[in-house]
């Protein structure tokens, strides 16, 4: 846990730091000044146009973010709560819970995020919204497992015969229970995010330019990868080290632990 | 009389799921139906953008009709349906090409690029998650575990411009964007194979470890065989039908895991058509695409109950 906390702590300041500092405007161009080195005044830099490449840096994080916490918030309250609904009413509700969580695993939610974006434009939310119900299924079915599981516990039969309401014993003693597998699921879960994210805005159909993000900045540097490594190396820095860190943030290594067999 | 139970569970089980997936396939259809009619701008303006024609009240109304466009909507939801449920699937708004035809010329690229990567990277997972088991911390056992990190933190592409930048132009021994684009095929199958190699081998090797557990491997290696082998040749099933149904599964990931591969290599496949159908409006293609998408799933649903069922049974005979 003393890790976990540190990497909380790293991530709280990174956070932070995305919102507070200040940076130059990212539409400004100055053409006198391209490809410059790390100075005082461009701390990454600038690009092919002389835009300053960490205040691009900087959106591009904060946009990110946006679809990072849309989408885990929206599947994993969402996700959770039905799941648990389901397994715990069983019956019909158990079913059209189920054929939800099945309806929206069919269609990818790269390609959903795709069209929608072709169609309606590109944008921040709206892709972490489209996310947040496409890994809806997932979360679904791993909290209907969990609290199936739960369910046949003797702590819960003997809180319904002494009467307790239902939400009380779902949201205050199953809840808590199954919790800690959700929330390893939702560190691979938000990495995997990311890096769809990232994908989605290389690809770039219906993308802003003025308005950057990793991915796109990734699409638009890719030729100078060999000129001018610098434009290319941190945006996939960026986009990794975002990765790894809701990779071990939720990553519970207490669940994983198997036990010793003979050939141990 | 237990039989004939278990005939009508299977019968229950088997029309639940046809009517879930009946249904799944409707209202999919209707939605995507809907969706390509609310778009900002119609291909109609598309068209008459890419002739370099006025768009006026005349033209407008010309294209509609040419497209088939002018009829109610419910009158062109039935049609487009029946007629895809009879197998005509259209043609182009755009080009007026017949849109089966190029689906079947497209398909190979995406269904070679995911279909054969995950059976590359499904073989050496078996052996990699085997060797993982069997040493605990060793050697494999980490490179697996950085395998799946490394899947989970660096995305395709990126690896894909480095591969294009390291052999294309600074080796210079392959050409990605010239030629008939073998190269550009080989690098998509193993990225793909590199990228499910990762979370395949740690199901084998989790599968393997509860094999180790059991009773039948203590006692045989007690009685002093020869541990590796009796692993190997006594404990692979289910490892294997593990392996094979986490495989099944991430078929249903090849229209979206190809796509990014596609875009990064021009690779006239599938999602390549896509992103050009989108650049067009081109209503027809993208309501098939997304019921294409839907008859996959369905088929690779089907297969991994039915694997799953034989597997159950045979584990329980």
């Amino acid at each position: 846990m003393r890790k976990n906390k540190i990497l909380w702590i790293l991530f709280a300041t990174f956070v932070l730091f995305l919102l507070l500092v200040p940076h130059q405007n990212i539409k400004v161009t100055d053409l006198l000044n391209t490809y410059q080195g790390c100075s005082k005044e461009h701390w990454l830099g600038t690009d092919n146009l002389g835009r300053d490449l960490f205040a691009l840096m900087v959106t591009g994080g904060q946009r990110t973010l946006v679809v990072v916490f849309l989408a885990t918030i929206i599947s994993f309250t969402l996700g959770s709560f039905l799941g648990m609904i389901g397994a715990y009413e069983g019956g019909l509700v158990k079913t059209v819970i189920q054929f939800i969580a099945d309806f929206v695993t069919v269609i990818p939610s790269l390609i959903m995020a795709l069209i929608f974006s072709a169609l309606f434009g590109f944008s921040a939310p709206m892709a972490g919204i489209i996310f947040g119900i496409g890994n809806l299924g997932q979360y679904i079915n791993l909290a209907d497992g969990l609290t199936t599981g739960i369910k046949e516990k003797d702590f819960i039969s003997a809180e319904i015969s002494i009467g307790l309401q239902k939400h009380t014993i779902l949201f205050l003693h199953i809840f808590p229970n199954i919790m800690r597998q959700l929330l390893v699921y939702l560190g691979n879960n938000a990495s995997s995010v990311v890096l769809q994210y990232a994908g989605l805005a290389f690809i770039g159909l219906g993308t802003d330019v003025t308005n950057p993000d990793w991915g796109t900045l990734l699409y638009s540097y890719r030729g100078y990868i060999l000129t001018y490594p610098r434009l290319v190396i941190c945006p996939i820095i960026a986009v990794c080290l975002l990765a790894l860190f809701f990779h071990f943030a939720f990553d519970d290594s207490q669940i994983q632990k198997t036990e010793l067999t003979i050939y141990d | 009389m237990p039989a004939d139970l278990s005939m009508k569970d299977n019968m229950k089980n088997i029309l639940q799921f046809l009517c879930k997936w009946i249904i799944i396939f409707f209202i999919t259809s209707v939605l995507i139906f809907v969706a390509v009619r609310m778009m900002p701008s119609t291909p109609v303006d598309k068209w008459l953008d890419a002739y370099h024609l006025p768009h006026t009240e005349e033209n407008i109304s010309f294209v509609k009709q040419k497209m088939g466009l002018d009829q109610p909507q419910a009158v062109q939801y039935v049609k487009w349906i029946t007629n895809f449920l009879k197998g005509d699937w259209g043609v182009s708004l755009v080009s007026g090409e017949n849109i089966r035809d190029r689906f079947f010329d497209k398909m190979p690229y995406s269904f070679s690029i995911g279909i054969t990567g995950l059976l590359i990277g499904a073989f050496f997972a078996f052996f990699l998650g085997y060797r993982a088991a069997l040493v605990r911390n060793g050697f494999c056992d980490r490179l697996t575990t950085a395998m799946t990190i490394f899947c989970q933190s660096v995305p395709m592409f990126i690896l894909s411009i480095l591969i294009i930048n390291l052999f294309a132009v600074r080796l210079n021994v392959a050409s990605f964007f010239t030629g008939d684009g073998r190269y550009s095929i080989l690098a998509s199958i193993l990225l793909t194979a590199l990228y499910s190699i990762g979370g395949l081998s740690r199901v084998v090797r989790s599968a393997f470890r509860e094999e180790m557990g059991k009773s039948y491997v203590k006692f045989m290696v007690s009685r002093g065989f020869e541990p590796k082998s009796v692993l190997w040749k006594h404990a692979y099933k289910p490892p294997l039908a593990s392996l094979i149904s986490a495989v099944i599964t991430r078929f249903a990931g090849v229209f979206g895991g190809s796509t990014v591969l596609e875009f990064a290599f021009a690779i006239p496949g599938l999602s390549t058509m896509l992103v050009s159908a989108m650049d067009s409006r081109d209503y027809n293609i993208l309501q098939t695409y997304i019921l294409v998408v839907v008859i996959w799933m369905f088929f690779v649903h089907l297969v991994l109950n039915l694997v799953l069922r034989l597997l159950g049974a045979r584990r329980e005979a």
